[in-house]
């Protein structure tokens, strides 16, 4: 894919007509400022970013570099430790309850954003369109994105709760459940994906349906005067132009799921165990861990990074515009 | 010609039929859809009005024998709700102004502007997402300490104020503003701060009340950091409280439920009125 076509497709439909003097542009400015040293857009750039940059610096990326330090040595919280290379790792990988978490986390992550994915892409089409009530159901639609995650999990986990939860009363008079739902483990990693796609599909949806939003209708009639069909309509303009918010809800979901914790503590009442409560136990609740703990955020952070960089390559989603 | 004419007419026949069809194949799944996502909110408001002692009650029943309206009144009156509802009023008023205001800036620049070490700087803003809260949370606390912020809105605020996601949603919406407009100003002699504010700002409708919508939500919401920052219960914010309400042993159902269902009611009021300029706003941009 050439530089100019990523661009376009990331930016807008109309992308692609104006890329060439765009980029001929561009190109001028960065002589510029070569030559200009104190040229007013350029101070403005740094300027502008400056507020957040310092934000974000002193509040993620020197715990984390620490953390990343720490990682290789053997240390108690407060004490001077030894280099230990990766021996830190080794235990982790061997710890069985890390390996429980990181399954459990894998498997929430796929299923739930897949689901979420499917099942709010069809809201977003579904409310996109005009009919009457529109802006209530919009309203209403995100309701259940609105409770926080502590209060809703509590919430499902006295719907699931044997003898008086309505939903495990249900699936038992139906056959579904031999046993109360939230004793088993997979039923209640069942469960929680089940909350999380109720609670965050309207969080998807809302951002595809902003995606939606900024396609032009004259295409889709160009391309109903040409013949397409719906299918095709779908398949060749919807989606390559939902490309950039597509990214963006898939991107941000996924890196949420992965890093789920609150909802599966208060859902398994501490039991059920994913990469971040793990995370949490290692180093807040047993110190002695704590540098096991501390080497499975590390990994919890790469490994969040490695598919952060799946997904933008795979969607082709550019950070620069020098390519 | 009539058998033209004859074509014309069935293909238009069929078209309104299977549009028809379409739409009760659409309307059905949007109703389909809304039963399974509102009843647990049913069964929220059902707990919450019940009288206290048929929640565990052998058969589970779908409609409340009685309605017990004063369980609102009781619930809000148990626990220091009022101030509660101050501390979280005050911390997501204050942060939605402040964080809009940073994310705008910031997702301007990375659309608009060519700087060195532009796209590293991204990256790693984008990075910041990738850490488990667990990790930062005790250095983060440690600074805010020092600052003299705990028990205050501002240590709420402030590490939350440059929030990546914002960054990136206003830079993707950014980038579709056409470059010619910014230099048409830039040519008429307009300061780099009067662009943003006379021509990009008034483009930026839809993202700016996506990014209230969102902020306003998160901090309201917000649990894992302000329980660690505020720990004084005066100081607590309405999930804190909630949260409060769940013995460890014991939890009054009713109680939380009805402050449940009273605590989303403010993002409910946000949503209903900034999702009428989020549609508006697309319009006016010409964007559509």
């Amino acid at each position: 894919m050439t530089q100019a076509q990523a661009r376009g497709r990331q930016s807008q439909p109309e992308g692609p007509r104006r890329e060439l003097p765009k980029k001929s542009r561009r190109e001028g400015l960065r002589g510029i400022i070569k030559e200009e040293f104190g040229n007013p857009e350029r101070r403005a750039a740094y300027y502008l970013v400056v507020p957040a940059l310092l934000v974000i610096v002193l509040v993620a990326f020197y715990p984390i570099a620490y953390s990343v330090y720490l990682s290789f040595q053997r240390v108690l919280p407060n004490q001077p430790g030894e280099f230990v290379g990766v021996q830190n790792y080794v235990s982790m990988v061997a710890d069985p309850s890390f390996r429980e978490g990181f399954y459990n986390t894998v498997i929430f992550t796929v299923v739930s954003v897949s689901l979420e994915f499917f099942i709010g892409l069809a809201i977003a089409l579904a409310i996109n369109r005009a009919f009457r009530g529109r802006g209530l159901v919009r309203a209403a639609i995100l309701v259940p994105w609105a409770f926080p995650t502590v209060i809703s999990a509590a919430m499902w986990r006295l719907m699931f709760q044997d003898q008086v939860g309505i939903v495990n009363y249900v699936a038992n008079t139906l056959g579904i459940i031999s046993q109360p739902i939230l004793t088993d483990q997979t039923l209640t990693l069942i469960a929680a994906i089940l909350v999380d796609v109720w609670k965050t599909t309207p969080f998807m949806a809302l951002l595809l349906l902003a995606g939606l939003q900024v396609i032009p209708g004259d295409v889709y009639e160009a391309a109903r005067v040409d013949g397409a069909n719906a299918v095709q309509r779908f398949l060749l303009i919807t989606l390559p132009l939902l490309k950039p918010a597509i990214l963006v809800a898939l991107l941000f979901r996924t890196l949420d799921a992965y890093r789920v914790y609150d909802l599966f503590w208060v859902m398994s009442d501490r039991q059920l165990e994913s990469l971040s409560t793990y995370v949490y136990k290692a180093v807040r609740v047993s110190q002695l861990n704590f540098p096991i703990g501390n080497a499975a955020a590390v990994f919890v952070f790469f490994s969040a990074f490695a598919i952060a960089i799946f997904f933008i390559k795979v969607l082709g989603m550019k950070t620069s515009t020098e390519g | 010609m009539s058998e033209k004419v004859m074509l014309m007419l069935k293909v238009s026949y069929n078209r309104q039929m299977s549009q028809k069809i379409k739409n009760a194949v659409i309307w059905v799944s949007v109703v389909v859809a809304a039963l399974v996502m509102f009843f647990p909110i049913y069964w929220m408001f059902v707990t919450a009005v019940r009288p206290r002692e048929e929640i565990f009650a052998p058969e589970v029943q779908l409609w409340p024998s009685e309605f017990v309206w004063s369980n609102f009144v009781e619930a809000w009156n148990t626990l220091p709700f009022t101030q509660w509802y101050i501390n979280s009023f005050a911390i997501a008023l204050i942060a939605v102004v402040i964080t809009v205001f940073i994310n705008l800036l910031a997702g301007y620049t990375f659309a608009k502007y060519d700087f060195p070490g532009r796209n590293v700087i991204f990256l790693l803003l984008l990075s910041t997402l990738m850490i488990p809260i667990q990790v930062y949370i005790v250095p983060e606390y440690l600074i805010v300490a020092q600052l003299g912020w705990v028990n205050t809105y501002w240590g709420v605020i402030f590490p939350r104020a440059a929030e990546a996601f914002g960054i990136f949603l206003v830079r993707q919406f950014m980038m579709s503003i056409p470059d010619e407009l910014i230099e048409a100003a830039r040519i008429d002699g307009a300061s780099e701060f009067t662009i943003f504010r006379k021509v990009v700002l008034p483009l930026s409708g839809p993202v700016i009340a996506v990014l209230i919508i969102f902020t306003f939500m998160w901090r309201w919401n917000d649990f894992a950091w302000p329980i660690v920052v505020l720990q004084d219960q005066e100081a607590y914010t309405v999930p804190l409280g909630l949260n409060l309400m769940q013995g460890a042993y014991y939890t009054e159902w009713t109680y939380l439920m009805a402050m449940t269902l009273v605590s989303i009611l403010p993002m409910l009021l946000i949503f209903i009125f900034f999702q009428r300029y989020f549609v508006q706003g697309i319009a006016r941009t010409g964007l559509k």
